[in-house]
């Protein structure tokens, strides 16, 4: 006699204890148990029974596995199925638990089950924008090169206006005082070259008449003995 | 006759002159180095960018361009500034301090949006988190980027999320919404053999670590752009501190021509 392979799972909201494990331990020796709590409506309301039946098989299609270490059940692998035994997805966020029972095919009532596995919590689903990726704090470098360089900046920028302050304004006093046809040089006469001496100190004063550019005069009389003096 | 006094003290000028040159050729060569190592920031050769890009947070790259151009700035203005020094001449000086101080403002700049933008971006991995959530397999041209620059860092660095592969089965996100729960994360996470081929997609699916990458990738995203922003903003730093001395002595110099 083919014994038919079922796996349950059974829900619990609020603690971990499984609430509902009383509900199907009500159910188990009924007959035709893979249809009194179908995948559809186990979960969807407060009054469903929330457990379930999935992956109906003979034992012959439940081998042992070929590769050591991949002998594992994937609850949910089917997705949002609609199926009564198919293995749907379990609601978000449950605490589950499952086992393993063998049915009689011909009045499918339970022959033999395993126990109980312990909670299984399944991830809550946050929503990304939950996440807060606001002000993720000041790192100790920012710190440093943002004041070292603000201050060093004021520093620099302080110092070329005291600079430049200071060429404009306070520095004729270290310029020395240009004074006119004061006498720096001195060139003594020379007997030898009798050329006429030019003072140079005196350069910068208009022209005076040397013995280059002879005076003038307006009116000259040949000075006669013989003739009175007649003018001035 | 301005030369009788200045002829006095000509031989601390000369030795002044002596290290202004020194210095400014030592800065020529720091600014050009400063140009040099921005472009390489600007290259960006991790292919981060649609990262902070897409964040809005990209100006450690805006930072890489001032200085490309404030380090090749430097450079030009410390030739100048040799030839200034060499000329002794009151007016190349005053030039000389002034457009260093303008270049310096704008490296002060690059160094500090750098930094600080780097701590917006990286500071902790909510950023990169919630933008791999939004937009991983998102439609739309944010969506398409980041995909691919995940898909290349997954691949590459044999990492999966951002803190790990949990993330994906924390949160809710697009890649969740468009592909179903089928995949909890995506096939770039699973281990492949080098033609391409995922070693075992169903233990990859289950999370058997054998099969897949368990480490998250924000530690390698978080390196790349420190060591970015550590390229732009420290040596930024170290050039800006040595060219502080170099315009004290400029200074010095000028008040003594």
């Amino acid at each position: 006699m083919a014994l038919l392979f079922y796996v349950v799972l059974c829900l619990s909201v609020w603690t971990g204890l499984c609430q509902r494990v009383s509900n199907f331990d009500a159910d188990k020796n009924k007959t035709y148990i893979d249809t009194l709590s179908p995948y559809p409506t186990a979960f969807s309301s407060n009054t469903s029974k929330k457990y379930f039946l999935t992956k109906l098989g003979l034992q012959k299609d439940y081998p042992c596995p070929v590769v050591a270490g991949t002998d594992y059940f994937r609850v949910g692998s089917d997705g949002s199925c609609s199926t009564p035994n198919c293995n749907g997805i379990l609601p978000v966020g449950s605490t589950a638990r499952f086992r393993y029972v063998l049915i009689n095919p011909a009045n499918k009532t339970v022959v033999a089950e395993s126990l109980w596995s312990n909670n299984i919590t399944l991830y809550p689903l946050k929503d990304p924008e939950s996440i807060d990726n606001g002000f993720a704090g000041r790192s100790a470098s920012m710190i440093v090169i943002t004041s070292i360089l603000c201050s060093f900046l004021a520093l620099l920028l302080l110092l070329l206006l005291i600079m430049l302050i200071y060429v404009l304004c306070c520095r004729e006093e270290k310029q020395e005082i240009q004074v006119p046809g004061s006498v720096r040089m001195y060139d003594t006469h020379n007997l030898k070259d009798p050329s006429p001496y030019v003072n140079r100190a005196y350069e910068d004063e208009p022209q005076r008449p040397t013995a280059t550019s002879p005076i003038r005069l307006k009116s000259y009389t040949d000075y006669d003995l013989k003739k009175p003096a007649t003018e001035l | 006759d301005r030369r009788t006094a200045t002829m006095a003290d000509g031989k601390g000028t000369t030795c002044l002159m002596v290290i202004l040159i020194l210095g400014n050729i030592f800065g020529a060569a720091a600014g050009l180095a400063l140009c040099a190592l921005a472009i390489w920031v600007a290259v960006d050769e991790y292919k981060l960018y649609p990262i902070s890009g897409v964040s809005g947070k990209d100006d450690i790259f805006a930072g890489a361009w001032i200085a490309i151009f404030t380090g090749f700035a430097f450079f030009c203005m410390c030739v100048f500034g040799i030839l200034a020094a060499a000329k002794k001449s009151r007016a190349l000086m005053l030039t000389y301090l002034i457009l260093m101080l303008i270049i310096y403002i704008f490296e002060c700049a690059s160094c500090i949006t750098a930094v600080t933008h780097r701590d917006y971006l990286v500071g902790n991995s909510n950023l990169v988190k919630k933008q791999m959530l939004k937009y991983y397999a998102a439609d739309g041209d944010s969506g398409s980027r980041i995909t691919l620059t995940w898909n290349k860092v997954m691949k590459e660095v044999e990492c999966c999320g951002t803190d790990g592969p949990v993330d994906w089965i924390e949160h809710n996100s697009t890649f969740r919404e468009k592909f179903g729960t089928d995949y909890p994360w995506p096939t770039h996470c699973c281990k492949r053999k080098n033609n391409y081929e995922v070693v075992n997609l169903e233990a990859c699916k289950n999370g058997q670590n054998t099969t897949m990458f368990t480490k998250g990738c924000f530690n390698h995203i978080e390196s790349v752009f420190s060591r970015y922003t550590w390229a732009i903003s420290w040596y930024g730093f170290a050039v800006l501190m040595f060219m502080f001395w170099l315009l004290i002595l400029a200074m010095v110099y000028y008040l003594m021509l």
